[in-house]
Formats: structure tokens, C-alpha cells, sequence
């Protein structure tokens, strides 16, 4: 049997998220909001030119404007080492990182920053923008994958040889990576199969679309103690990737980490950092640089667009036999799609004797592309899940009940070699067909689409220091930007281990030179990790308040125990005496030793893999070809929910992300490699006429690695919209979806034949 | 270029202040008048995070020039509460976890707040429609409805 | 002697395809050294670019983390989320 859900008290309440007042009155200060004596503002200038050779940048006319007061340029940036740098969860190549925030030899596409401006005031930064002369020698361009990676294809990079593949290719190309993964013998597999669907998708690049664009405002100074304040995912990954750029010590710069709003994966990275920090050190006054739309939209993100060929076999009793998955991703200019979780992703809720998985990481002259929740997992659930609902039509089995008998279990070894231990994903299956929505009755031109999906989730290094004060109340400092609510389920957590009410606790989020590093807010890790990290520092603190208590009474350490908020005797042998509160500890403490402070460091083990089940229901315009979802239903495993209402917000906010991607979102590009729909105007995300409500089941199957039971729930819920809508309007059409976004012309195409 | 003078109410309270021509209400708003709390996401009237409300209706300020404002009767996310008490719609946002990153709240609350002003018992698609020009990318919406209902239902003493 | 799990390409670039075999290493950090040495390169491979998944729990990187003679030690690629 596999591990019971532990009691809690507080852990799974809904209380106030500790933040919320400062959010609902605009008090709360994101990126753009901070603002110094002496500031200036800047502003970047973006090649208009899919690719091109940057011959000379004259910069005079712009510095001789009156108001301006420092222009930089590639050039000003300290030369870039091959090397590698701390980008919060993984290594980045920080030539790469250097290149793609100001372009040295070549501008790689349409929006890449070539040089900025600092001046009194926007309007003339923008003006001296204008006057900056670049000499470009264009180059022919590709954006396509599938043209990118063809041997006559335009090269972005001559040092590109293709890895993964022995002997490594001699001769350069766009492909950065093969890789691959398998099990089994597919063609036997194949043999033994009845039923057999071919079928290759596409989807388009998307964008996380997060409403506060970029900004940072940074203030260097000659004695080593520069600042920074912005919004990010990471203010620690921030400062080692900004100071790695700029040749600084780590300790020579400070992040202050604004609240964020929205990041999705795309503000794990730098693209106005140390722009801003160089143009302070050049000006002598602090800086602020805010992206316009237009540029979040043409100089950071996306996710990469994909073409992704599934091959799917079963028997007519719905055993799934061999799988077969090709997968060619978008990185944009510089490598590093998400093709490698693609590929582990990809069969990954089910137990496939017979599997393989061959993925490419190509180059194109797109914005180089950044985390998108779920990296790489969305398109390939998308192939495969609609595969599999084809099948399910095939050997006419109910969808569900074909994924059930296939479904991934505690034991299953997953194509890319971890062996699950408790998971929850048959359980998230028979909640879907226990669930109204599944067999409600649908109108005309309606249709209803099932599909899964599947997240890691990750742990990493996480910190937390918890300080007890004089009066008993106590203060948390977290490491990681709260971006969905994760203060409240550290209080929660905190007040769960020292037994006291959630309101005697506040928190706040600690800048790089006030608490220990702590890796990304990302990777559905937070509440997870970071929240394993508050849960010991505050056992740390319950051990002292213990240790005190035993000082007191004269007795061992072994015979106090802590509950409900106090030191109790462990039992009567002990001796008789009254509960220590920690009100009464805490006002003691200067007599006992000084304040009570509580710390951990760890590395966060343990991570619980994540699945969730999606049921859609769509109408179809047969007239315009608009898609509606009328009904749908998000059943996810989150091990255990800590706050229950934000677990529900982040499975309807992955839901509407991925609703967004299967019928609207789309990168346009004309043939000149520009970038055409730069606005929400035209790059079309979900707004709240286009949803219905979302509704939710959370299921609980406690991850044995959490002392909750806690597993990360922020990326799995955009993994099975893509496939769940889709499959929904091949049902309402009758024929079956191969591309996104299924936008109204593209359907309507469709369904005229 | 010479500035140009306005008097306004903002809040309920009169205020000068000097604009340049080209300057929005937004700029206005954060940079001449410190009031952060609207925000800007796109700057071209799509995301409906710098919603204000004057002489009753909802707004883009990043689509209004600063000057614009003369002789009117502007409203900003930092006027909704009482010194003592939360609007209910902000109370409901926080009641209903109608917010994860919090940057789109204050143009949903002052749009919400111009639609329960007009309309303490909208429908369901009523909310949807009133409320399509402000986007959110965390929640879904549905959260952000259900407390705008709650507040409907809250100020007429349902 | 623990149970080591490569994934494919692992296996074609290092051990001629051979994705699950027993390697020497009281700890992860002497797995890696014993890795390097049965073949050239497989350890700092591992150390640098995989998490690491000790009889189903993943640990990401414990240099430290003992062994059993009976653990299985699975290598997958450094997951980055979003």
C-alpha cells in the first residue's frame, strides 16, 4: 500500500494570501514602479532585420541629443568567455546569453537588441533611437523548422555541429542536438499491433504572454555595492547571470526582487538587466528600462512552434503495443528548445513496452526561445494525445478507458529511466469518468475531447530563514518571487510546524544579500521546495524553543515535546509543569540566549512526478469556423493541496494558456522574417468572454518524499489542453485536427475540404 | 516645448499638475503623480491594466493624453478602498483567490467597480462581456468572475 | 556495486548501447570517478548534465547520497521547467 495523507491543521486551509491587501489597492510595487532620485530612462534599439550583418553602429548623432546621457552597444560589453553560468535551474551557455541580450557580430532576428539608450526622459530615448545609424548587410533568413534544418538552409551559426549524432557532423547546420530515447523493439511491436495511426503535428510558436512586460531598474557604484530591482522568477539567477555578463563579483551586486507579474517560465532569463547596470555605470545615475509590449513580443520568450510525427499501435482489446515519436523544435536563434522534455515527456503517462523517441533542437531566425510552464511537454502530448484518441475511435474503446488500461503506475519505468514510485494518475482517470461532465449530453455542433498530461516537477536548492520576535509573532523570509501565491502556503506550512495561528506569521521575500541562495521560482517547484525549506527551518526553531524549554525544567531534551503553539512535558514522568508558549519563549529570549532564529539550506529531494486528466466540451461555428469551449473540467494529482484555491488557479490559468494556444496564439511572420502581430491586438489570448468557468477536481495522492505529501501543480495543467481541444473539434467536424492554433480561418478550410 | 497646466479631480481630490502634449493619463498617473497602481501592459488600449474610471467610465489611461483630463473626474485603483475598509469587490478578489501575480487586479477592480455601479445584479455573461477588454494570463477568469458575482451579491445586501 | 540506468543516447556515445549495468561507488560522487574510469568521460557526462534518481526518488545532485548494493541509480537529463 502506498503512503496514507498526513493530518494537518493548517496546510490545505484557504486563508488570505499574506500579500493580497497590498494587491488589491495597487500598493504592491512590480518592476516598473520603482523609482530613484536622478533616474534615467532607457530605451533599446531592435534590428529590424531577420538576420543580418551588423557592419558599424555610429552613435554620435544619439549621444550629441541634448537630454541624452549614455549610449552602449555589444561593444561596451566585456568580451564573452566560453563558458557556462548559473541560470537558476540549469547551466546557460553564457556566450549565448551575452549575444542574444545585445547582438555583437550578427543581429540573428527580427527584435534582437543592438544598442541602448539612457536620457531624461522616454520621449527622447525613443528620439535617440532614431538616431543611431546601423550599417547591415542583410543575409538570407529562414524561420521555418523543417526549411531550417534542410542541408542549402541559410546558417545562423558556422560553429553549429550537430550533438548527439556519432561521429559528430563536420560540416556546420541549424541543428543543435539529436537525442533519443528508447525501449523495446518498435517493429515488433508494430507487428503484434491490430490498429495503426500515423499522423505528423504542428503547432505555432506562443507566446507566455504575461501582462507585465520587462523592467528593471539598476543603480551601479564605483565601491563594488551595485542594485538592482526587478521582477523576475530568480533575483539570485539574475544576479549571477548579470554579474557573469559584466565581469562582476557576485557580492558586487544586490537584486531586490519586485513582485512579478506573470512569468510562466519567460522571466527566468535576462534581457534588461545588465543593459541597464552598464548604461548606470556609464551615466553615473540609476536606470529604468521597461519593454514595450511590442518588444516583450519580438525580443523575449516564446515557446518554441514544433512539427512532431507520432506513431501509435494497439490491439483491438486497446493494449497499446509501440510508440513511435519524431519531434523537430524551434530554438529560436540560439540553441535550446525544449526538445529534450519533449522527448521524456512525450510517452510518459503510459506503461509502453515498446518506444522510441527521436528529437531535434534546431535553430531559426526567431527570438531565441525561452521556459514556457511545462517546457516542451504541451506539443508532444498534443501528438500523441490525439493519436491515441484516434485510436480509441478506431477500435471504438472509450478514450478514457483506453488510457486507463495503459496508464502509468507506481513501478513503471518511464522511457527516460525513472522508475515512479506512488503517483496518481489512474486515479485522475476514474475521477474524469466519474465526473458529470463526462457524460452529460452535448448539443449540436458540439464535441468533447479527453487528454492527458504529464510534468517532472523539480526540487533544487531552496532556503528559508524563519526569525521569532520579541512579542511571539514571527517573520518568514522566503528566496523565491512569489508569482501565484506561494507566501500563503509558506505560512501555512510555517504555522502548521509551530502550532500557531497562520495570522501570527507575515513574510517577505529576501534580496540576494538577505538570505541564501535558492534556486528558480519555476519548475513547479516552490511550495514543493521552498517549501520544504521553511518546514525545516522551522522545525529548527521548534528544536531551540525545545532546547529552552529543557533548560528551564531541568530535564532532557528528549522530554519536551512541541504541540499546539508550546513546550509540553513529553509525558507525566517528565514532571509537572506548565506549557512554555512560544510567546513565552520568544519574551524570554534575551535571558535564554539571544532571539530565536530558525535556518535551513537544503537541496530539495523528491520531487513527485505530476499528471492531470481534461475533459472539453467545444461548439463549432460552421459558418466561421470559431471554436467555443462551452464546458470544461481540469482533474489533476497535487499530492496534497496546501492552499486549495490557488491550486485551483493554476490549473484554470494553464487551462486558458493552453486554450489560447490550441485556437488563436500565433507567431506571424511576413517573408522579410518580420515579426507581423507584436500586440495583443493581434497576437489574440484568451479574454474572459471567450471561457467559461473552469471547473476542478484535485486529487490527492501523497508524494511519500514530502512531509505533506506535496507534489508541484503549476506546469502540468497546460500539458493536456492542446490535445483535449483539439480532440473535442475533430469530434464536432469529423475530421481531425493537425495543427494549431485551430483559428477560424484554418477550420474553416477544413471543414470546406 | 512648454508644459501644459491641468486641474483635475483624481480620487476626490483636486490636483494640478503639468503634462507634456504627448504625455498619456498613464504616464501621468505613475510619473507626475505617483500613482502606481495602475498599470501598463501594452500601452495600446488591448490589456486593460491602466483601467481608470472617468466621469463613470471605464478607460484606458495609456489612450487618454494627460491634458485630456482637464475639468474631469478621474478614479484610480488607489481611490476604491475606504481609509478602514476594502471595496467588496477587492474584498471578494481576496476572499476568492481572484489574483495570482496580482498585475492585471487593479484594472479588473476598477472595471468591475464601473460595472457594479451601473449593475449591482449582472449576469454571468454580463461580467464576461463588461470585463473582455481587461486580460488576465494567471487565472482563467473564473475565479475573477465568481468574486465579482460575490461582490455584486454583497452590495445589495444579498 | 549499484544498479546504473542510462538512456539511449547516453548509452551510444559511452558504453556501446549498454544502458543498464553494475558500477562500483560507496556514494554518487564515487560513482562518477568509477564511471570516468570504466569509460573515459561518463562520469563528468553525468555529473555535469543529468539529475540523478536513486531507487525512484529524485535526488538532482547529491554528491554525497550513499549507495546500497542494491540501489538502482537512473540518469535522466537535467529537467528544466518553466
Amino acid at each position: 500500500m502506498g503512503q496514507e495523507p498526513v493530518e494537518t491543521k493548517w496546510v490545505g486551509k484557504r486563508i488570505v494570501r499574506p500579500d493580497g491587501v497590498d494587491k488589491v489597492t495597487g500598493r504592491a510595487n512590480f518592476g516598473a514602479d520603482m523609482n530613484l532620485p536622478g533616474m534615467l530612462e532607457a530605451k533599446i534599439l531592435r534590428s529590424p532585420h531577420a538576420h543580418a550583418r551588423i557592419k558599424k553602429i555610429d552613435t554620435s548623432k544619439a549621444e550629441a541629443l541634448k537630454g541624452v546621457h549614455a549610449v552602449v552597444t555589444g561593444a561596451d560589453f566585456p568580451e564573452l568567455k566560453a563558458a557556462s553560468v548559473d541560470g537558476g535551474e540549469a547551466q546557460v551557455n553564457l556566450k549565448d546569453l551575452g549575444e542574444n541580450l545585445m547582438a555583437r557580430d550578427k543581429a540573428l532576428y527580427d527584435g534582437h537588441a543592438v544598442a541602448a539608450v539612457a536620457a531624461t526622459s522616454a520621449s527622447i530615448a525613443n528620439d535617440a533611437l532614431d538616431l543611431i545609424e546601423v550599417e547591415y548587410e542583410l543575409l538570407p533568413h529562414v524561420i521555418d523548422v523543417e526549411a531550417a534544418m534542410k542541408d542549402d538552409a541559410p546558417l545562423l551559426h558556422d560553429d553549429m555541429f550537430t550533438s548527439g549524432v556519432e561521429p559528430q557532423p563536420k560540416k556546420p547546420s541549424n541543428i543543435a542536438a539529436r537525442m533519443e530515447f528508447g525501449a523495446g523493439d518498435t517493429a515488433k511491436g508494430f507487428a503484434e499491433a491490430d490498429v495503426i495511426v500515423e499522423r505528423t503535428f504542428r503547432t505555432a510558436a506562443t507566446h507566455q504572454g504575461y501582462i507585465e512586460p520587462h523592467a528593471a531598474v539598476a543603480e551601479w557604484t564605483e565601491d563594488g555595492q551595485s542594485r538592482i530591482w526587478c521582477s523576475s522568477q530568480g533575483h539570485f539567477a539574475i544576479r549571477s547571470m548579470t554579474t557573469a555578463l559584466l565581469d562582476m563579483e557576485e557580492a558586487e551586486l544586490r537584486v531586490m526582487p519586485a513582485e512579478i507579474g506573470g512569468g510562466f517560465g519567460g522571466k527566468t532569463t535576462i534581457y534588461l538587466e545588465p543593459v541597464a547596470l552598464l548604461l548606470s555605470k556609464k551615466s553615473g545615475r540609476p536606470i529604468r528600462i521597461v519593454m514595450s509590449r511590442e518588444e516583450v513580443f519580438r525580443g523575449s520568450g516564446p515557446t518554441s512552434g514544433s512539427v512532431v510525427k507520432t506513431k501509435i499501435g494497439a490491439t483491438n482489446d486497446g493494449k497499446i503495443t509501440a510508440g513511435e515519436v519524431e519531434l523537430k523544435y524551434e530554438a529560436g536563434a540560439y540553441a535550446g528548445s525544449p526538445a529534450m522534455p519533449g522527448c521524456m515527456t512525450a510517452f510518459a503517462c503510459y506503461d509502453i513496452e515498446n518506444a522510441k523517441v527521436v528529437g531535434y533542437d534546431v535553430v531559426s531566425n526567431r527570438p531565441k526561445c525561452a521556459a514556457y510552464r511545462a517546457p516542451g511537454a504541451p506539443m508532444t502530448a498534443f501528438a500523441v494525445e490525439s493519436v491515441l484518441d484516434e485510436i480509441s475511435e478506431k477500435i471504438k474503446m472509450d478514450p478514457v478507458e483506453l488510457r486507463m488500461k495503459n496508464a502509468a503506475k507506481e513501478g513503471t519505468r518511464a522511457l527516460y529511466g525513472a522508475k515512479f514510485k506512488q503517483i496518481g494518475f489512474e486515479e485522475t482517470l476514474k475521477a474524469a469518468k466519474d465526473h458529470p461532465h463526462y457524460s452529460a449530453p452535448l448539443g449540436p455542433n458540439q464535441g468533447r475531447g479527453i487528454a492527458c498530461g504529464f510534468w517532472f516537477n523539480i526540487g533544487g536548492e531552496s532556503t528559508a530563514n524563519i526569525n521569532v520576535n520579541p512579542d511571539g509573532s514571527v517573520t518568514v523570509v522566503s528566496p523565491n518571487p512569489d508569482i501565484g501565491g506561494s507566501r500563503a502556503s509558506m505560512v501555512l506550512m510555517a504555522a502548521e510546524v509551530l502550532g500557531i495561528d497562520p495570522e501570527k506569521i507575515r513574510i517577505t521575500i529576501g534580496d540576494t544579500a538577505s538570505i541564501g541562495y535558492s534556486g528558480l521560482t519555476g519548475g513547479s517547484r516552490v511550495t514543493f521546495a521552498v517549501g520544504m525549506a521553511v518546514v525545516e527551518a522551522a522545525k529548527d526553531v521548534v528544536k531551540q524553543l525545545c532546547e529552552r524549554a529543557a533548560k528551564i525544567w531541568e530535564v532532557d531534551f528528549e522530554g519536551v515535546e512541541w504541540r499546539d503553539g508550546a513546550a509540553h512535558p513529553a509525558s507525566t514522568n517528565v514532571g509537572d509543569f506548565d506549557p512554555l508558549t512560544l510567546g513565552d519563549l520568544a519574551a524570554q529570549a534575551g535571558k535564554l540566549g539571544g532571539t530565536v532564529v530558525g535556518a535551513s539550506s537544503i537541496n530539495a529531494r523528491g520531487a513527485g512526478p505530476g499528471f492531470g486528466t481534461h475533459i472539453c466540451d467545444v461548439e463549432v461555428d460552421k459558418e466561421t469556423g470559431r471554436v467555443d469551449v462551452v464546458r470544461y473540467t481540469a482533474i489533476q494529482d497535487a499530492g496534497k493541496a496546501v492552499h486549495p484555491s490557488y491550486v485551483e488557479g493554476q490549473m484554470q490559468g494553464g487551462v486558458a494558456q493552453g486554450v489560447g494556444w490550441a485556437l488563436n496564439e500565433e507567431y506571424i511572420y511576413n517573408d522579410d522574417g518580420q515579426l507581423e502581430n507584436p500586440g495583443f491586438l493581434d497576437y489574440r489570448v484568451p479574454v474572459t468572454s471567450d471561457m467559461p468557468m473552469i471547473d476542478t477536481v484535485i486529487v490527492e495522492v501523497p508524494n511519500p518524499f514530502h512531509p505533506y505529501g506535496v507534489r508541484g501543480v503549476g506546469e502540468v495543467p497546460i500539458v493536456p489542453p492542446l490535445a483535449a481541444v483539439a480532440n473535442a473539434v475533430s469530434h464536432a467536424v469529423e475530421k481531425r485536427m493537425e495543427q494549431l492554433p485551430i483559428s477560424p480561418p484554418r477550420l474553416l478550410s477544413i471543414i470546406d475540404g | 516645448m512648454s508644459k501644459i497646466h491641468v486641474t483635475t479631480s483624481v480620487n476626490g481630490e483636486e490636483v494640478e499638475y503639468l503634462c507634456e502634449a504627448q504625455q498619456t493619463m498613464l504616464d501621468v498617473l505613475r510619473d507626475e503623480l505617483g500613482l502606481t497602481g495602475t498599470k501598463e501592459g501594452c500601452s495600446t488600449g488591448d490589456c486593460g491594466a491602466c483601467s481608470v474610471i472617468v466621469d463613470g467610465d471605464v478607460v484606458c489611461s495609456c489612450l487618454m493624453l494627460g491634458a485630456e483630463a482637464e475639468g474631469r473626474n478621474v478614479e484610480t485603483i488607489e481611490g476604491l478602498a475606504a481609509p478602514d475598509h476594502l471595496h467588496p469587490v477587492q474584498k471578494q478578489f481576496l476572499e476568492h483567490a481572484a489574483l495570482q501575480c496580482g498585475f492585471c487586479t487593479p484594472g479588473f477592480l476598477v472595471a468591475a467597480k464601473a460595472l457594479l455601479d451601473r449593475n449591482q445584479n449582472p449576469t454571468e455573461t454580463e461580467i464576461r462581456y463588461w470585463l473582455a477588454g481587461n486580460l488576465c494570463r494567471c487565472t482563467g477568469y473564473d475565479k475573477i468572475v465568481r468574486a465579482v458575482q460575490d461582490a455584486a451579491a454583497e452590495m445589495r445586501g444579498a | 556495486m549499484a544498479r546504473v540506468v542510462l538512456s539511449t543516447d547516453v548509452a551510444n556515445q559511452f558504453t556501446d548501447q549498454v544502458t543498464e549495468f553494475e558500477a562500483e561507488g560507496a556514494t554518487v560522487r564515487a560513482l562518477y570517478r568509477a564511471l570516468d574510469k570504466s569509460h573515459p568521460g561518463l562520469g563528468t557526462f553525468l555529473e555535469e548534465s543529468t539529475f540523478v534518481v536513486i531507487n525512484g526518488e529524485m535526488v538532482q545532485d547529491a554528491f554525497l547520497e550513499p549507495l546500497e548494493d542494491d540501489s538502482e541509480v537512473v540518469f535522466v537529463p537535467k529537467i528544466k521547467g518553466g
